[in-house]
């Protein structure tokens, strides 16, 4: 699409401070992921003795053989997987079913509900009755013990209302109520393919909070044949952390501080690869020009 | 359910009892009613059910008698809590951790999604993107080993700029008055560009048809910026600013542990460390969640504060 | 509008708390498992009183065990299957990583899902007791002089064992991992860089004095050969280590290392909060002289396991203290060694007390009241207490695990030494064998233990050290559930600021001058009061 705007000089500085800025920010933000990179390709003595800087040193892939060999590591991969889709599908669902309807100004319980809901963000019974309930559902060592306790979020409830609200005038749904639309079909028909950019946001957050889960996995699971990811790596890189605390369970810590090193960062790029890669999926979604011509047309 | 609202206006409808008018509110928003019911059910069973154990918190709790028939102790545990000899240290710590993080972290992720916007390369704006987002996925484990490496006063890189351009290594992770610092600046760069992305959105859906028009009347780049676009993302910086208000006093445990030692522990010792620390030995479920309600009780009050005073100077609000 | 809104809010929110509370009500009565504590003296019909099999017919005991990372799973654990076969017993487990046994052992006793047992879930002595007198632990006491043989020989050969397992009353709520081997015992050894000294024509310090002049020449000469004079003199996974060592040169903790910093007072006859001593004073003077003249590691208080290994990997450590050598590598551990004898100090003191009590964890293995066969449970328990059973626990099965070599000495085999697929040693025993990590309600005797301490290197250390060893080491004292509540809450924070001010003082950022201030500020933290509690059980332990 050609600009057939004439640019100002002020527009180009103002373009130009932009890019600097940016490029500063991406340097910074680069460098660390750079050098997750390269030690995860790097021979763990080299990391550890803190010899790699930016490039790789002793380049070999032992570290993500290991990973890969782990046969634990790929069950919770898996876990995950199903885990994910599963749940921020259920999610999406369950956020679309509240959001709507309370963002409508016209619906009456609205308030009530924002209440009764947000109350929960600051007020819980905590663990013990929440295990009980979950027990007496269930759910316990059970597979939707990880997808059904968290179907809704408020905080993301409150984002996704606040777009219907905010970003969906209100004189689209008068004209779709004057042309005979119902309720849902304004939500099916106007607002949904309106929302885009909110639903990816969604799918992003559910998706990636799902991702990184284990806090319901360690209460709630003792089978390992259904542990997620995070619980495995957890169990591997944080355990030796305990160790200075206790009095010392491993008797051979070097062998076993060595292991742990030698596969932490080919374990951080095997876990977050899939999630970062989601992004560009959903990256198409944010793009300017959606509401154009919504309410001309 | 044609003519809806044409229906529903009636010039006595002030004057009907609240019961009618929910009457009314389901005859014609039926569906509405019908679609929320699952998740308020989600909402009883989950949340609510559970909720009698906030009770735990005025009880010293014995597995074997239960929550219902554990003694009642009363405001025993906030009183240890509050008359705990470091109390006001915990106190300035976690809200000075907050408030800094608020202040600084909050705008960030907003320059940062109004500066991608204005940018017309596709590709420097993906991989700007990508790699601001990337740092999210990092464990707190291995993001506070990196911060701790580069740090270093021996060998981590940022002390080798700062001897480079004539300035003594400051060692970061033992110095007190560098906690708050160190703490907040990982946390920005981990965060920002995820943060940035609600915003992304909320730019996404600002009608461009404003800015055809804004640049056909002569409007510079940065006129268009503080005239359209920073409008357009207000709403929902408002609605995250007041949601951020309500955890201010939330400052995680991981990673205020894992930045913690005997050196730095007057500027790092935290609400959740100390309750950690005081709980790890034994189940200490009744003074865990006496605290925790302390912490919720005044995370609500800000949370109203702040949105009552948005909304009163005209803004929107949670409700 | 507004105030309308806000009625019906505090209307619907009213009503679903009491809706809530009616829901809760009717769970109540779910929520607790048996509330009567089990008659632990009938004999179940399925058991044999001596002997294996231990039962008649196959039983099986639900079990909540620890399983570290580098463990294989229980289920396929050749020690296990092993016991089964011998002893009749089916054990269903329930495993649970570390790192989250104390949220799981909890949620299991607060939600009445009680396993039969907990074994290696750790329990501290404070938990025991107040688990044990609400009755969700079953008293052995009865149960061990019935049916457990071997543990009650363990347990009564060993006055302090014997006296340190029992609660307040009398009652013994779990089997205790008693540790009989000498090395492990002694948790801070200090080893010196053997190699380095020799080249320096340096001899094994025998006093603090000495042991100063050795580390300021390590660390004035470049040992490791790279142009930089980066060697550590002296370092350790944490500052703890290094003052449990060194603390003996003053006379502190004179009693070992159970009760922390608790030791006594000979001259006054009581006990003493020994980080509050004037002698505690003399060795922060000196650790502060070591830190200012760069003979202790400038990060010794951000120090932890993964630090202190990758320095080691740069051949930078001069000396260190730990439990075993092998956080130096493969490479370098065989250039240290042990002191010769223990260091002594300006006042002539030459005591090394860094030493754990025989209980090396008191809450081993403990049967809950859901459990119906407690009898058979501890007969099933006491076999490892046992020769036969130490044995098949440590060492495993003879041609498999272990063997037996021409001088008599039992050793692994190469399939955990030297093993085929690449595992390391944690690994390996980790795939057959249970005992790794702690908590094994089981004895360890130097006959079949085989963990790190008692290689060759830390082995000679600990014998030199034997003769400086404290004459009484006491066990953990055991307190009531009412002074636990007010005890533990002191000692936290007294020990967090300890801690504090050490490191405040050893990095010179505190004076000496404020010395006084330090010990009244302890004071003001109701040290009188905590001492009083403490000297309260120690008599009672002395009684008993």
């Amino acid at each position: 699409m050609k600009n057939r705007l004439k640019e100002s000089n002020g527009d180009f500085v103002v373009d130009i401070i932009n890019i600097f800025l940016l490029s500063f920010i991406l340097i910074i933000v680069l460098y660390p992921l750079i050098f997750v990179i390269s030690a995860s390709l790097s021979d763990p003595m080299e990391v550890l003795k803190g010899n790699v800087w930016l490039l790789p040193k002793s380049i070999n892939l032992d570290s993500y053989m290991r990973v890969f060999k782990n046969a634990d590591i790929l069950i919770g991969y898996k876990n995950t997987i199903l885990y994910t889709v599963i749940g921020t599908i259920i999610n999406l669902g369950m956020t679309i079913a509240a959001a709507y309807p309370l963002s409508r100004k016209k619906f009456y319980a609205r308030n009530v509900l924002m209440a009764f809901f947000t109350f929960t963000m600051f007020f819980s019974g905590g663990i013990i009755p929440t295990y009980l309930v979950v027990k007496q559902l269930g759910l316990v060592n059970n597979f939707w013990v990880m997808i059904l306790p968290g179907s809704v979020q408020v905080w993301n409830l409150i984002l996704m209302k606040t777009f219907f609200q905010n970003s969906i005038p209100e004189e689209l749904h008068e004209a779709a109520y004057v042309d005979g639309g119902t309720n849902m079909g304004v939500l099916f028909y106007i607002v949904l393919p309106l929302s885009a950019p909110i639903i990816a946001v969604m799918v992003l957050f559910y998706g990636v909070g799902h991702w990184n889960a284990f806090f319901n996995a360690l209460i709630y699971l003792s089978d390992r044949s259904k542990y997620p990811l995070q619980l495995i790596l957890r169990e591997i890189l944080i355990e030796s952390q305990m160790d200075s605390m206790m009095s010392s369970t491993s008797d051979t810590i070097a062998d076993q501080r060595l292991y742990a090193e030698s596969i932490k960062y080919a374990v951080i790029i095997v876990a977050s690869l899939p999630v970062l890669m989601l992004y560009p999926a959903i990256q198409k979604y944010f793009v300017k020009g959606v509401m154009v011509g919504a309410i001309k047309g | 359910m044609k003519m809806s609202s044409a229906e529903n206006y009636n010039p006595k409808s002030n004057k009907k009892s609240p019961s009618k008018l929910f009457i009314n509110s389901i005859k014609r928003d039926w569906s509405l009613y019908l679609l929320i019911t699952p998740v308020i059910i989600y909402f009883i069973v989950f949340q609510y059910w559970p909720m009698y154990g906030v009770q735990i918190a005025f009880k010293n709790f014995m597995p074997m008698k239960g929550i219902w028939d554990s003694p009642w102790v009363g405001f025993k545990h906030f009183e240890r809590f509050f008359s705990n000899y470091q109390f006001w240290r915990l106190m300035k710590n976690t809200l000075g951790v907050s408030l800094y993080q608020l202040v600084l972290g909050f705008p960030i992720p907003i320059l940062l999604a109004l500066m991608l916007n204005e940018v017309r390369n596709k590709h420097f704006k993906k991989v700007v993107q990508m790699a601001t987002y990337a740092p999210h996925f990092f464990s707190i484990v291995v993001l506070v080993g990196m911060v701790v490496s580069f740090l270093s006063p021996i060998n981590g890189i940022i002390n080798k700029i700062i001897q480079l351009t004539g300035g003594e290594a400051i060692s970061f992770m033992t110095e007190p008055a560098w906690f708050k610092t160190v703490y907040v600046f990982s946390g920005i760069w981990q965060n920002a560009g995820w943060g940035s992305i609600i915003y992304m959105a909320a730019l996404a859906g600002i009608d461009i048809s404003l800015y055809e028009a804004a640049a056909i009347d002569g409007a510079s780049k940065l006129k268009r910026i503080i005239n359209i676009t920073i409008p357009g993302i207000i709403p929902t910086a408002i609605i995250l600013l007041i949601l951020d208000s309500g955890k201010i006093m939330n400052v995680g445990f991981e990673k205020v542990f894992l930045m913690q030692n005997p050196l730095n522990i007057s500027s790092s010792d935290v609400i959740s460390t100390y309750v950690y620390k005081n709980g790890l030995v034994g189940a200490q479920y009744s003074f865990a969640s006496a605290v925790g309600l302390f912490n919720s009780v005044i995370n609500l009050i800000l949370l109203v504060t702040v949105n009552r005073f948005s909304k009163s100077i005209g803004e929107t609000g949670l409700w | 509008m507004r105030s309308k809104s806000l009625r019906k809010i505090a209307l619907l929110l009213s009503a679903t708390l009491v809706l809530t509370a009616f829901a809760g009500c009717s769970s109540k009565n779910k929520d607790v498992g048996s509330t009567e504590p089990k008659e632990t003296t009938k004999i179940s019909d399925k058991m044999n009183l001596t002997g294996m099999p231990i039962v008649k017919e196959p039983v099986t005991l639900k079990i909540m065990a620890v399983k570290n990372a580098a463990q294989g799973s229980f289920e396929k654990m050749l020690v296990w299957n092993e016991y089964e076969k011998l002893s009749g017993v089916h054990v269903e487990w329930v495993e649970v990583p570390g790192t989250s046994v104390v949220e799981k052992r909890n949620l299991a006793i607060a939600s009445g899902d009680l396993p039969d047992v907990f074994f290696k879930c750790n329990f501290p002595s404070k938990d025991l007791q107040s688990y044990g007198e609400q009755g969700v632990f079953v008293k052995m006491n009865d149960l061990i002089d019935k049916y457990a043989p071997n543990a009650k020989k363990a347990i009564d050969e060993r006055e302090d064992v014997k006296k340190g397992i029992k609660m307040v009353d009398g009652s013994i709520y779990s089997m205790p991992y008693i540790m009989n081997v000498l090395s492990p015992s002694i948790t801070g050894k200090i080893f010196m860089n053997k190699k380095w000294l020799d080249t320096a024509g340096v001899k094994m310090p025998t006093t603090t004095e000495e042991f100063y002049n050795a580390l300021m020449a390590i660390k004035k000469t470049d040992f490791n050969g790279n142009g930089k004079n980066d060697e550590i003199p002296l370092t350790s996974p944490a500052f703890n280590n290094v003052q449990s060592s060194l603390r003996g040169a003053w006379g502190l903790g004179n009693r070992g290392n159970a009760n922390g910093f608790i030791d006594f007072d000979d001259k006054a006859n009581k006990l003493r909060y020994w980080p509050s001593d004037v002698k505690y004073k003399e060795f922060l003077i000196y650790m502060n002289k070591l830190y200012k003249d760069g003979l202790l590691d400038q990060e010794i208080f951000m120090m932890d396991n993964t630090k202190i290994v990758a320095k080691a990997a740069q051949n930078l450590i001069g000396s260190f203290s730990a439990i075993n050598n092998n956080a130096m590598g493969q490479k370098y551990q065989n250039d240290y060694k042990g002191l010769e004898v223990a260091l002594k100090g300006p006042s002539g003191d030459q005591l090394w007390s860094p030493i754990n009590s025989k209980i090396w964890d008191i809450g081993a293995f403990t049967i809950t009241n859901a459990n119906k066969y407690p009898d058979i449970t501890m007969r099933w328990v006491d076999y490892f207490y046992s020769d036969e059973g130490i044995k098949l626990y440590f060492m495993g099965k003879e041609g498999v695990t272990f063997k037996v070599n021409a001088e008599g000495k039992y050793e692994y085999t190469d399939e955990i030494n030297k093993n085929p697929k690449g595992l390391t040693y944690d690994q390996a025993t980790g795939q057959y064998l249970a005992w790794g990590g702690n908590g094994n309600p089981s004895m360890a005797i130097d006959k079949y233990f085989l963990g790190a301490a008692v290689l060759p290197i830390p082995l000679e250390a600990a014998n030199n050290l034997k003769p400086y060893l404290p004459k009484e080491v006491w066990p953990e004292f055991s307190y009531t559930s009412k002074e636990n509540e007010k005890r533990i809450q002191l000692e936290t924070d007294l020990s967090s600021y300890v801690d504090e001010m050490t490191a405040q003082f050893v990095t010179g950022k505190l004076a000496f001058t404020e010395w006084d201030n330090y010990v009244s500020k302890l004071k003001g933290m109701n040290l009188e009061e905590y001492l009083k509690i403490c000297q309260g059980a120690y008599e009672r332990y002395k009684k008993n």
